[in-house]
C-alpha cells in the first residue's frame, strides 16, 4: 500500500522554518473554514529564535491510540490516526500521550483531531514559503531521508570548513591516496 | 456576523482600573477600514486638542486591520497611535510579528488604553479574561527580561508580549514599544506614552476564530497574492538579506547617510557590507505572521565574554547608528540593535540625536566638560556610553533623551544648524540624491518617517515607460529628477496608508516593488474577507481620506504647512562625494514640487485641505 507522510527537509542552510505559521493558518482554514492557529493540526514550536513545525508522525505503535481508555483511536489508511467520534469521550488522554504534541483539542471541539494529510495533498506543504515541509511515500521515503541526510552532512562539513578536503581527495587505481 | 474584523474594541481605563468592550462601529470601518485609518479617526475624535502627550488624557490605541491574522500574505501588522511626545503631533508606528494577529485571536480588533495608573501595571488578555495586574516587579526590567518573566509568570510559552523597556519608563521621547523581543513599533515615541501610563507590558493569548465571508474566494485570492509576492523580482535577495541590502544600493546611488548627513557616501562602508553580515553573523531567516518574505535575519555575535543572539536588524538602524556616526563595525551595530530592543528606544532617532551631538562636539559647540566625555566620529565606545546615559537620563543623556529638536533649542549656540529633523522627528536620512524621498519626508504628517510617503519606486523598477504610464512623467523613476514626484508621493502615501489600515506589510505592496500587491489586489482581498464589494476606486478614496484626516490632526495640534520643508543642510550644502556629487535640494524647485503636491491633494497653498476636498471625502 502506498503510504505518505510529512517530513521536514532541513538540509538547506538557506531554507529553515521561519516561524511564519502559514502552515497553521492554512491548516485551520482548510479543515475548519476559519482562521485560528489553535485549531490547526500542525503547529510551530518556537524556542528563542528557532522554530520547528510539529505534526503527526504516523507512529507504528501510536501512544495516543494506546492511551485511549475507550479504544476510540485506531490506525486507518496511510497509517493515519482515526478518531471514532461515537466512542470518543473527549478526555484528552491522547493529547497528553503524544510525544510530539501532535494531537490537538480545542474548547470548541468535542473530540481531538490530528493530521489527516488533507486527503493526500497536504495544504501546509503547498503553502510553506520556504518549502521545508515535504511529503514522502513508501517507495521514496528511505531514499528521501538519505538524500536529506547527505545534504545535511555536506552542510555540516561546510560549516566546519572541511568540505573541500573531502571532495578533493583523489584515489589512485591501486587504492593508495594521491597527494 | 462580522467577517474579517472581529467586531469588538477593548477599552481599558488605567486610572479607574476598568475594563469594558464595545462593538466596532462598522460605518467607521467602511470609511477607514481599520488599523492606521481607524486609529487616527478614533484618536481625532477622542483627543482634546493641545493636551500634553504624556498626560492621562492621551489614549494609546493599538489597532489591527480586517486582514490582520488572516491568510492574506504579510498579515502580521498592527498599528499603534497616540499623540506623539516627540513631535507633539500625530504619533504613528507600525509593527509586525505576532502581537496583532494574537490580539485578534483573543477576540479584539482594537485595544484602546485610557488614563494613567499610579503604580506600574501590566495587562493580560486571554480571550475575554482581561486583567490589569500589578507590575512593580517588572518595572526596570528590559523588554527581553519582561518577556521571559511574563511567560514564566503566566506559565504560557505562547503568549505574545508587547513591552516597554527602561527607556519607555524614563519617558525618553523616542522610546518604542517592543513586541516579541525583536519587533519594535519604533518611531514617534509610543513607548513613552505607555511609560507615562505606567503600563509595563501587554501579554496576549487567544484561541478564537477569524471568519471570512467567502472562504473559497479568499483562499484563491490569497494564494494568488502569495504567489505574486514570491515570484516578484528581487524576492530572492530580499528574503536573504532584508532591508540591509540598501547599504549597497545607497552607496551606489549616493545616499547612504553618513556623519550626520555631511556626507552622502560612507568612506568606511566596506566594514558594514551586507555580505559580511551574512557570512559571519546571520543564523537564520525569521518571518512575521503569515509572511512569505521572511526579510528578518537573525544573528549571533560574540560580545566580549557574552555571546548574543538577536533579530530585526534593518537598514534604518545600520545607517543611523553605523554610517551616520562614522562607525564601520558590525559588532557595534548588532550590539546597538540588541541594546535598543532591550531598552526599548528607537535606534533611528537615537542615531540622529547622537550624530547631532558628535557634530556639535566636532564644531566646538559642545565641550568635553559639558558632555562628560570625549566624543568623536567612529568612536563606538563613547557612543555606547552616551547611549547608556540617554536610557538612564543621566547627565548629558538627559538632554539627548528629549530628542534633537528640544536638545538644540535648549543648548542653542548655533547647534540648531546641525539638528536634522522634520517637525521634531529626527531625520537620519540622506535625501539630496533622491528628490521624491525628500518630498515624501517633508510632507509626512508625523515628521521625518520614511514609512509614510518615502517613494521606494523612485529608485527601483520604474522604467521611463512605466513612469509615463503610471504617473504621466518619464523621469518619475529617476531619483535626481524633481518631475513626477508629487504624484508618486501621493500614490505611495495612499498605498502605505491602505496597507497599514488593512494590516498588511508595506514590503508586499506595489509602492515598494512594482510587481507586488496593487490596490486592486487589496480590494479583492478585502472584498473576499469582509463580504463587501469594494472597488479599487473606493480604496483610493479611503487612502486619501486617511491622509487628509492625519493632516487635519497635525494642523489641529499646531503643525503648519510651512513645516513641510527640509533642514537647511539639504537645501544649501551640495553633496561632496559619491555618485550624487553636486546634488542638493534646490529651494525653488522643491517649492514647485511641493506646490504640485498640494494641488494634487486638493490642498491650499499653506498645505491645508480645502473645504471642498473635505466635503468630497466626507470629513
Amino acid at each position: 500500500m502506498k503510504k505518505i507522510g510529512l517530513v521536514i527537509d532541513r538540509s538547506n542552510p538557506d531554507m529553515d522554518c521561519t516561524g511564519c505559521r502559514m502552515c497553521e493558518v492554512i491548516c485551520s482554514f482548510f479543515h475548519e473554514g476559519v482562521i485560528n492557529p489553535k485549531k490547526a493540526r500542525i503547529r510551530v514550536v518556537s524556542e528563542q529564535l528557532i522554530d520547528v513545525p510539529t505534526f503527526c508522525r504516523q507512529c507504528r505503535s501510536p501512544p495516543c491510540r494506546d492511551s485511549c481508555p475507550v479504544n476510540a483511536l485506531s490506525i486507518g489508511q496511510e497509517g493515519l490516526i482515526v478518531v471514532d467520534e461515537e466512542t470518543c469521550i473527549g478526555c484528552g488522554s491522547c493529547v497528553e500521550a503524544c510525544p510530539f504534541g501532535a494531537m490537538f483539542m480545542h474548547t470548541d471541539w468535542k473530540t481531538p483531531r490530528a493530521c489527516d494529510l488533507c486527503g493526500g495533498e497536504p495544504k501546509c506543504v503547498e503553502y510553506c514559503p520556504t518549502k521545508i515541509l515535504k511529503t514522502y511515500n513508501s517507495h521514496d521515503f528511505p531514499y528521501r531521508r538519505k538524500e536529506y541526510a547527505k545534504r545535511y552532512l555536506k552542510r555540516a562539513l561546510k560549516q566546519w570548513g572541511i568540505e573541500d578536503i573531502i571532495s578533493e581527495q583523489k584515489w589512485s587505481s591501486d587504492g593508495s591516496e594521491k597527494t | 456576523m462580522v467577517f474579517g474584523w472581529i467586531g469588538k474594541n477593548l477599552r481599558i481605563d488605567l486610572s479607574e482600573k476598568k475594563v469594558d468592550e464595545n462593538d466596532l462601529d462598522m460605518e467607521l470601518a467602511r470609511k477607514f477600514i481599520g488599523g492606521r485609518g481607524l486609529n487616527v479617526k478614533l484618536l481625532y475624535d477622542s483627543l482634546e486638542p493641545g493636551i500634553d502627550p504624556l498626560s492621562p488624557e492621551n489614549p494609546l490605541i493599538i489597532g489591527t486591520g480586517p486582514l490582520t491574522g488572516t491568510l492574506a500574505p504579510t498579515s502580521g501588522r498592527t498599528n499603534i497611535n497616540a499623540k506623539s511626545p516627540l513631535t507633539g503631533l500625530l504619533g504613528d508606528s507600525n509593527v509586525g510579528g505576532h502581537f496583532g494577529p494574537t490580539l485578534k485571536f483573543a477576540g479584539y480588533d482594537n485595544l484602546i488604553i485610557h488614563g494613567q495608573s499610579d503604580s506600574p501595571v501590566y495587562i493580560t488578555i486571554c480571550n475575554e479574561n482581561v486583567e490589569i495586574r500589578p507590575g512593580a516587579h517588572l518595572w526596570g526590567l528590559t523588554t527581553w527580561e519582561t518577556d521571559r518573566a511574563l511567560k514564566k509568570e503566566l506559565d504560557d510559552e505562547s503568549v505574545h508580549v508587547a513591552a516597554i523597556g527602561p527607556a519607555g519608563e524614563n519617558l525618553i521621547r523616542y522610546a518604542c514599544i517592543v513586541c516579541d523581543k525583536h519587533r519594535a513599533a519604533g518611531r514617534t515615541g509610543m513607548g513613552a506614552v505607555m511609560g507615562a501610563k505606567k503600563l509595563k507590558a501587554i501579554a496576549v493569548s487567544g484561541d478564537k476564530d477569524i471568519a471570512v465571508s467567502n472562504p473559497e474566494e479568499f483562499m484563491k485570492v490569497s494564494k494568488e497574492a502569495i504567489h505574486q509576492i514570491s515570484s516578484s523580482s528581487g524576492y530572492d535577495t530580499f528574503s536573504k538579506y532584508g532591508t540591509m541590502l540598501t547599504v549597497d544600493s545607497a552607496t551606489e546611488l549616493g545616499w547612504l547617510v553618513s556623519y550626520n548627513a555631511k556626507e552622502a557616501v560612507f568612506d568606511k562602508v566596506e566594514g558594514i557590507r551586507p555580505y559580511i553580515f551574512r557570512k559571519r553573523y546571520r543564523t537564520r531567516s525569521k518571518a512575521c505572521f503569515n509572511c512569505p518574505i521572511h526579510c528578518d535575519q537573525a544573528y549571533h555575535f560574540e560580545n566580549g565574554q557574552d555571546a548574543t543572539d538577536g533579530a530585526g536588524i534593518e537598514y534604518g538602524t545600520i545607517s543611523a547608528v553605523g554610517s551616520n556616526l562614522g562607525i564601520d563595525s558590525w559588532q557595534f551595530i548588532l550590539w546597538m540593535n540588541n541594546f535598543s530592543n532591550q531598552m526599548g528606544f528607537d535606534s533611528m532617532s537615537c542615531g540622529g540625536v547622537i550624530a547631532w551631538a558628535l557634530e556639535c562636539y566636532e564644531k566646538g559647540v559642545l565641550t568635553e566638560e559639558e558632555v562628560g566625555m570625549k566624543l568623536g566620529w567612529g568612536d563606538a565606545e563613547s557612543v555606547k556610553a552616551l547611549t547608556k546615559m540617554i536610557v538612564k537620563r543621566k547627565g548629558f543623556g538627559d538632554r539627548l533623551a528629549e530628542g534633537v529638536k528640544r536638545a538644540a533649542q535648549r543648548i542653542e549656540r548655533g547647534s540648531e544648524e546641525y539638528a536634522l529633523h522634520i517637525k521634531g522627528a529626527e531625520m537620519p536620512y540622506e535625501v539630496r540624491g533622491r528628490k521624491g524621498f525628500a518630498l515624501g519626508l517633508a510632507v509626512a504628517n508625523v515628521g521625518a518617517v520614511h514609512t509614510k510617503g518615502g517613494p521606494m519606486l523612485e529608485y527601483g523598477g520604474l522604467t521611463p515607460s512605466k513612469g509615463k504610464g503610471l504617473f504621466g512623467v518619464e523621469e518619475t523613476g529617476d531619483p535626481r529628477s524633481y518631475r513626477g514626484k508629487a504624484k508618486l508621493v501621493v500614490f505611495t502615501e495612499h498605498v502605505f496608508a491602505l496597507a497599514s489600515s488593512l494590516g498588511l506589510c508595506k514590503f508586499a505592496s506595489i509602492a515598494n516593488n512594482i510587481e507586488r500587491l496593487s490596490v486592486e489586489d487589496y480590494a479583492s482581498l478585502l472584498s473576499a474577507a469582509v463580504g463587501w464589494k469594494v472597488k479599487s476606486k473606493e480604496m483610493w478614496k479611503i487612502g486619501e481620506r486617511i491622509i487628509n484626516l492625519e493632516r487635519l490632526f497635525m494642523l489641529r495640534e499646531g503643525g503648519k504647512g510651512s513645516e513641510d520643508t527640509l533642514p537647511k543642510r539639504f537645501r544649501e550644502e551640495e553633496v561632496a562625494h559619491g555618485s550624487a556629487k553636486g546634488e542638493r535640494i534646490d529651494p525653488l524647485k522643491f517649492e514647485a514640487m511641493l506646490k504640485e503636491y498640494y494641488q494634487t491633494r486638493g490642498w491650499n497653498e499653506e498645505g491645508v485641505p480645502t473645504k471642498e476636498k473635505l466635503g468630497e471625502l466626507g470629513l
